[in-house]
């Protein structure tokens, strides 16, 4: 039995409107819980699961370069690549399987699909001079 | 209506004891007295923070491209400065979410009102500590670290979970909203400067309160809760502490309170409950909004990595300048000027004697009827609210316009993650009206000065009825808030 404010207020001294109260509290746990839930599984279960995704995080060389540096795909089938550069602007190119991201911006989320036509390993590197250390952005990209 | 305000114009132009309750307008009157309208902010503003805590923990490391940095740190910082603190006074706080669980806790109800608070010990917040020193340097430890805060996502949203934390621990431990009024690193100026703002809760008729015994206001009654900022509105002249939350509105059966648009800063001319804690707030407030100026906005590259903490050696070397210069240099500069304030208008004052007892200390001073240094030091201070208010939104503006385009893509895309929820996701920086900041700041900076005068003026009259005295006194004064314009101006500008 749904309990009454009088009843409530006679108990407790607490004048409220129960069913309204026990609404706003669920709207407040639908907020604080529901955002940062809703967030992550959006991004970590339902995206990835719509296309085969490689999650990318770039730094310089110095920090880390290409994370992961080793990507693994299937021939024909379509890959969707999101690239985060967290410092400075890079590139990602793998001239021999015909894969070229232009301007990785910090802070941007960067996303090409690709669906890679031949097998083989292949050598992917930064193609923007990024640090000192440049030359060693490199990755390797495996199509099976 | 306080007595000190009768007869004075603010500025010239507006009379000091305007009021107008806007509580009159049928429409307005029925939404600030609903409780709903303050929990419909709350529960918009957590949904912003719920994204912003999201955002600072598991989005993107890049600033402006991450939804705590711009909203936080662009926007609302902005919007408080530049319209809530100087049009409603205290009105962030009366839907902060940040300690509404924490409140919520006490009360154990969200919507309700009871006569007691069961979720808490209710201890009384210690007496020592009834004041703004503890806020003082709990905002200073902040804001030596605000070059990582304002840029690092997790660093930002670490700030607010902290405070939400605080909030609730407090809560259990003291009554009501001891956290928001001793401890919360923002309550602090925002009290301060909401002495400045044009909008007041204060009693209607003074009879009315004076013969009613209950004092619902202060007590609680079966519609509203007693003041939760501890404050007894029914006697507020200031206002320092009140947060703006309307719940004397409800708990008041006899309608007694008002919601009054007034002239700014009238709280500033009225001589109670002034302290040196509100003056070192002054003090820190204008020093910061000259120091982040030369970090953030000038050329000093230096200055930008030792306060981003490049290296930690920079970093301790700025934090004994940073403490040293806004906490001891600028109040003892300040009070040199204060000491010539005082000793001029002792010296105009006709009687020799009176000279040579205002030399010889505060007791003598008293018996000659002089005011003592510090009675003369802490008043004018209050000269620096005006001027360190109108130094925040000069500043306000010069991070506003050049940073207000990045709140469309993160909107889009709060957490850097690649979404684009309303199609501005790819929206490029585009600086906004960049080339007139100046002309906005300079002014700004001019009216704050001639706000800061205008109150110097009128506070030298106080503290020396003899007009002669009154003017020699304010001279030194005038001429430090004119030099500290000069300073701001030059920052500005460069």
């Amino acid at each position: 039995m749904m309990a009454t404010a009088k009843a409530v207020k006679a108990k407790t001294g607490l004048k409220v409107s129960v069913p309204v109260e026990i609404i706003v509290l669920l709207v407040l746990l639908a907020i604080s819980i529901g955002v940062p839930v809703g967030a992550f599984y959006y991004e970590d279960t339902v995206r990835p699961a719509q296309m085969p995704t490689v999650d990318m995080v770039v730094h310089r060389v110095e920090d880390g370069g290409f994370k992961p540096n080793e990507i693994r795909m299937k021939k024909g089938e379509t890959v969707r690549i999101i690239a985060r550069s967290e410092d400075v602007v890079h590139t990602l190119v793998a001239p021999d399987l015909g894969l070229f991201i232009p301007e990785i911006y910090p802070g941007k989320t960067t996303i090409l699909e690709f669906t890679p036509e031949q097998t083989g390993t292949f050598p992917f590197m930064c193609a923007t001079w990024c640090s000192p250390m440049h030359p060693g952005m490199t990755g390797t990209i495996v199509v099976e | 209506m306080r007595e000190e305000l009768k007869g004075e114009k603010i500025l010239g132009l507006m009379p000091a004891d305007w009021r107008y309750d806007l509580l009159k307008i049928p429409v307005l009157g029925a939404v600030l007295r609903s409780r709903w309208t303050v929990l419909i902010g709350i529960i918009v503003n957590l949904f912003m923070f719920a994204v912003i805590l999201t955002a600072g923990w598991g989005g993107t490391v890049i600033g402006n491209r991450n939804f705590a940095i711009v909203i936080i740190w662009i926007v609302w910082w902005s919007a408080l400065m530049m319209v809530m603190v100087p049009f409603a006074s205290r009105v962030w706080c009366s839907a902060c979410p940040l300690p509404a669980p924490a409140e919520w806790i006490q009360r154990l109800t969200i919507t309700g009102t009871r006569g007691k608070l069961p979720g808490t010990l209710g201890k009384k917040w210690p007496k020592a500590l009834r004041n703004m020193w503890l806020v003082n340097f709990v905002f200073m430890g902040t804001a030596i670290f605000s070059g990582m805060i304002t840029t690092r996502p997790w660093a930002t949203a670490y700030l607010l979970g902290g405070i939400i934390v605080l909030s609730i621990i407090a809560s259990l431990i003291w009554e009501k909203r001891s956290f928001c009024r001793y401890l919360c690193p923002v309550g602090g100026f925002l009290g301060l400067y909401s002495n400045f703002a044009s909008l007041e809760i204060r009693r209607s008729d003074n009879a009315v309160c004076k013969d009613h015994k209950r004092k619902e206001c202060f007590l609680g009654s079966e519609e509203g809760y007693g003041c939760p900022w501890m404050e007894a509105p029914f006697d507020m002249e200031r206002n320092t502490y009140c947060g703006m939350c309307f719940e004397c509105l409800r708990s008041c059966s006899l309608n007694n309170m008002a919601v009054n648009l007034r002239p700014w800063g009238t709280d500033l001319l009225v001589d109670k409950k002034r302290g040196l804690d509100e003056s070192w707030k002054a003090f820190i407030m204008l020093g910061c909004a000259g120091l982040y100026s030369a970090i953030m906005l000038g050329p000093w590259g230096f200055l930008k990595d030792a306060a981003n903490i490049k290296t930690w050696s920079s970093f301790g070397i700025f934090s004994v300048l940073f403490f040293g210069a806004i906490l001891a240099g600028f109040p003892l500069l300040y009070g040199a000027f204060a000491w010539l304030a005082a000793k001029l208008g002792a010296a105009a004052t006709t009687s020799r004697p009176a000279v040579g007892a205002h030399a010889a200390g505060s007791e003598a001073a008293a018996e000659a009827g002089l005011p003592s240094f510090k009675k003369v030091y802490l008043d004018y201070s209050y000269t620096l609210v005006p001027m360190g208010l109108m130094g925040w939104i000069a500043f306000s503006f010069a991070i506003l316009f050049p940073n207000i385009s990045y709140a469309l893509p993160v909107i889009s895309d709060p957490f850097g993650w690649g979404w684009n929820l309303l199609g501005t996701a790819d929206f490029p920086w585009t600086p906004f009206l960049t080339g007139i900041v100046p002309y906005l700041q300079i002014p700004t900076l001019i009216l704050g000065l001639l706000f800061s005068i205008d109150f110097a003026v009128k506070i030298g009259r106080k503290l020396y009825p003899n007009p002669r005295a009154a003017g020699r006194s304010v001279t030194p004064v005038i001429l430090f808030l004119a030099m500290v314009t000069i300073v701001l101006s030059w920052l500005f500008m460069g």
